[in-house]
C-alpha cells in the first residue's frame, strides 16, 4: 500500500496490550501467598482477568526464584471461577499434593513446585 | 467523610499493603508466617496483616494508623495466637465492632466486618490455621 510506504519508524508503533492497564485498575479479588521459598511472607495481589505467575518483570506475580520459568502459570479468575494453567514448565506442579498442568482453584489450595509452596486466598 | 487512613499504605486502588513484613523465617522453630487483611470499605485500600500482634489506633507506632473521629491513639490489636486470630479492643466503650456487634475480645473469621470508630474493614484470612 503507498501510504505504508511513507510511513516514519514511528507509524509502526501498535497498541499490544491493554489488558495488563485494564487489570490494574481492577480491585484485588485475592492474593497468592507464599509459604516457602526466596520471598517467603509475600503476597501478590490478584485480580480478573490473568494473572501472570513467573520470574519475569511483566508478570504480576513476579517471583524471584532462579528455579521459576519467565512465565511458569497463569491464573485466570471469570465468571467460570479460578483456573490455574501451568504455560511454562516440564513437570507441572502440585495441585494440593497432586500433580497437575491445569485445574480449577478453591480459596485455600496449595500449589508446590520444588522448595517454592504457594498457597491461594480468596477474597469473596 | 473528613477520616482518613495513614500509616504504610502505597496508595489506593486496591493495592496490597505490607505492613510488616515477616522475614524469611519460620521453618525451624523460627516465628510463624501470618497471612491476614483489612481491606477499608469504600476506599478499598488493603492492609496486611504480617505479625502476631497487630496493633491499631490513632497514635503513630501503631501497626495501622488511622485518623478519624472516635478513633483512639490505642484502640485495639489483632492477635494471631494458636492458628487464629482474635481482636482486642482497648476499653473503646463499644468503638470496636466486628459484624455489627461491640466487642471486648473476640475471635475473627474471614469476611468478618469490623467497624474501629467509623471506618469499616472487612477481614480476611484462611479459614483453616493458618500456619502450614
Amino acid at each position: 500500500m503507498a501510504d505504508r510506504a511513507a510511513r516514519g519508524p514511528f507509524d509502526r508503533t501498535v497498541l499490544e496490550d491493554i489488558t495488563a492497564f485494564r487489570q490494574a485498575r481492577s480491585p484485588v479479588l485475592g492474593w497468592l501467598t507464599v509459604w516457602s521459598g526466596a520471598q517467603r511472607g509475600a503476597d501478590f495481589p490478584l485480580r480478573a482477568g490473568r494473572n501472570f505467575v513467573g520470574s519475569q518483570r511483566e508478570c504480576q506475580v513476579c517471583l524471584s526464584d532462579p528455579q521459576v520459568p519467565d512465565f511458569w502459570l497463569s491464573i485466570r479468575i471469570g465468571q467460570a471461577g479460578w483456573t490455574l494453567i501451568d504455560l511454562d514448565s516440564d513437570g507441572g506442579f502440585l495441585h494440593n499434593d497432586r500433580p497437575a498442568f491445569r485445574g480449577g482453584l478453591e480459596d485455600g489450595d496449595w500449589i508446590r513446585a520444588g522448595e517454592l509452596l504457594l498457597r491461594v486466598k480468596m477474597r469473596a | 467523610m473528613g477520616d482518613s487512613l495513614d500509616g504504610s499504605e502505597r496508595g489506593g486502588n486496591g493495592e496490597t499493603v505490607v505492613v510488616d513484613q515477616c522475614p524469611a523465617c519460620c521453618d525451624v522453630g523460627e516465628s510463624p508466617l501470618v497471612f491476614a487483611w483489612l481491606i477499608a470499605q469504600g476506599e478499598e485500600k488493603i492492609f496486611r496483616i504480617a505479625t502476631e500482634t497487630f496493633t491499631i489506633g490513632a497514635a503513630s507506632g501503631n501497626h495501622l494508623v488511622l485518623a478519624g473521629e472516635g478513633v483512639l491513639g490505642d484502640h485495639c490489636s489483632i492477635y494471631w495466637e494458636g492458628g487464629r486470630f482474635e481482636i482486642d479492643d482497648h476499653n473503646t466503650r463499644g468503638r470496636t465492632r466486628v459484624n455489627d456487634r461491640p466487642v471486648r475480645r473476640q475471635e475473627l473469621a474471614d469476611r468478618d466486618l469490623v467497624d474501629i470508630g467509623p471506618l469499616r474493614f472487612s477481614f480476611h484470612c484462611f479459614p483453616e490455621k493458618n500456619h502450614g
